[in-house]
């Protein structure tokens, strides 16, 4: 007859610190904040564009600086997010003549700061306003992809290109290699003028 | 089973369990870090299909130094086989850019269908049920009255012969 034999104090002592160290364990791990590791803009802007590299020179502005560089910036800057298909194409575009001319632009993802209708959103469309067009609720909004080229605070180009496309229109139908060259050598003229600014 | 054993399976099971569920946090945590956006998010715009047509027409001539556009009117039996030779053709001159837009895609509304006159400056676009408009350095140049199928391939290479020289 197998007869159970009666817990030891040692043992018992064991099962409940064991316990107790597991719950305090499972505490202490679920509630530590991880360390989220810091991203640079360009690993920021290479994980939104998959297709562009690492090693690309735009810099990740919020709406405070995209303003701020609106009103009083020198540079290249471009309006986009990346689950509009034709931002894709236009940042592959300029990342490609950044580095030829070895100069950066600035890259503000404006999706939720329109839904949103922001303060420093509605300061950019201040900024831009000439170039835009009242919608059907009488509102003025930026469109994706737009490239904006300013000098001191002054807008000098304004390129919203593929913002109005036909839904059936993809990117890779409507870049052919002759309207990418086209493309290519506007976006060189611009980065060229913005070196001697 | 020995009362050991079970313990040591109990035991083996709770911190498996911790272990997974914090791993999984953690994964979960990575994933929204990395793809923030995890639905599909669409260009919306709040323009109308009129305005919206005359926007991306807009955006064509000015983006685009010679534009073919032909208008047409979708529901006609004609309409497929027209298309076809106007996509076919204007594909063999990338220097041309061209597009197809439905008359009624303009004539909605008035506002837009002025605006459009504008555009083309050109009335006796009404009468007819195929239209080529053609756009040069942001300028509207002429209108190519589609007579005949027959002879709409050698209209239009004339005419991007013409605008290419």
């Amino acid at each position: 007859m197998n007869t159970k034999k009666p817990m030891s104090s040692l043992q018992k002592c064991f099962y409940a610190v064991s316990f107790i160290v597991l719950i305090a364990a499972f505490v202490f791990l679920g509630t530590k904040n991880y360390k989220i590791k810091e991203l640079s803009d360009a690993e920021q802007f290479s994980r939104e564009y998959r297709t562009v590299s690492s090693d690309n020179l735009f810099q990740v502005f919020d709406s405070a600086e995209a303003l701020t560089f609106l009103e009083k910036g020198t540079g290249i800057l471009f309006l986009g997010f990346p689950d509009n298909k034709w931002s894709s194409s236009i940042a592959e575009m300029l990342d490609q003549v950044s580095h030829e001319y070895n100069y950066p632009v600035n890259y503000f993802n404006f999706y939720d700061e329109r839904e949103n209708r922001h303060d420093n959103y509605l300061g950019i469309l201040t900024e831009v306003d000439e170039y835009l067009n009242l919608d059907d609720k009488g509102r003025l909004n930026l469109y994706a992809p737009t490239i904006i080229g300013v000098v001191k605070g002054d807008v000098i180009y304004f390129d919203d290109e593929t913002t109005f496309m036909n839904q059936k229109m993809e990117p890779s139908d409507y870049w052919t290699p002759s309207q990418k060259e086209k493309k290519m050598l506007r976006l060189r003229s611009l980065f060229l003028e913005m070196k001697g600014k | 089973m020995d009362e050991k054993v079970v313990k040591v399976i109990s035991c083996s099971v709770a911190v498996a369990v911790m272990i997974l569920l914090l791993s999984g946090d953690m994964i979960i945590s990575q994933f929204i870090r990395v793809n923030p956006n995890q639905d599909m998010i669409v260009e919306e715009t709040s323009f109308c299909e009129q305005r919206f047509c005359l926007q991306a027409l807009s955006n064509q001539i000015k983006y685009h130094d010679t534009v073919f556009v032909l208008i047409g009117q979708s529901e006609e039996e004609s309409c497929s086989q027209i298309l076809s030779i106007f996509e076919e053709t204007i594909a063999e001159y990338p220097a041309v850019y061209g597009s197809y837009f439905d008359f009624q895609q303009f004539i909605f509304e008035e506002d837009e269908y002025q605006a459009f006159l504008a555009l083309i400056n050109d009335e006796s676009l009404l009468s007819q049920s195929f239209s080529v408009l053609i756009f040069q350095g942001g300028e509207f140049k002429e209108l190519i009255d589609i007579s005949s199928l027959e002879r709409l391939k050698e209209q239009l290479i004339d005419k991007i012969q013409l605008y290419s020289n």
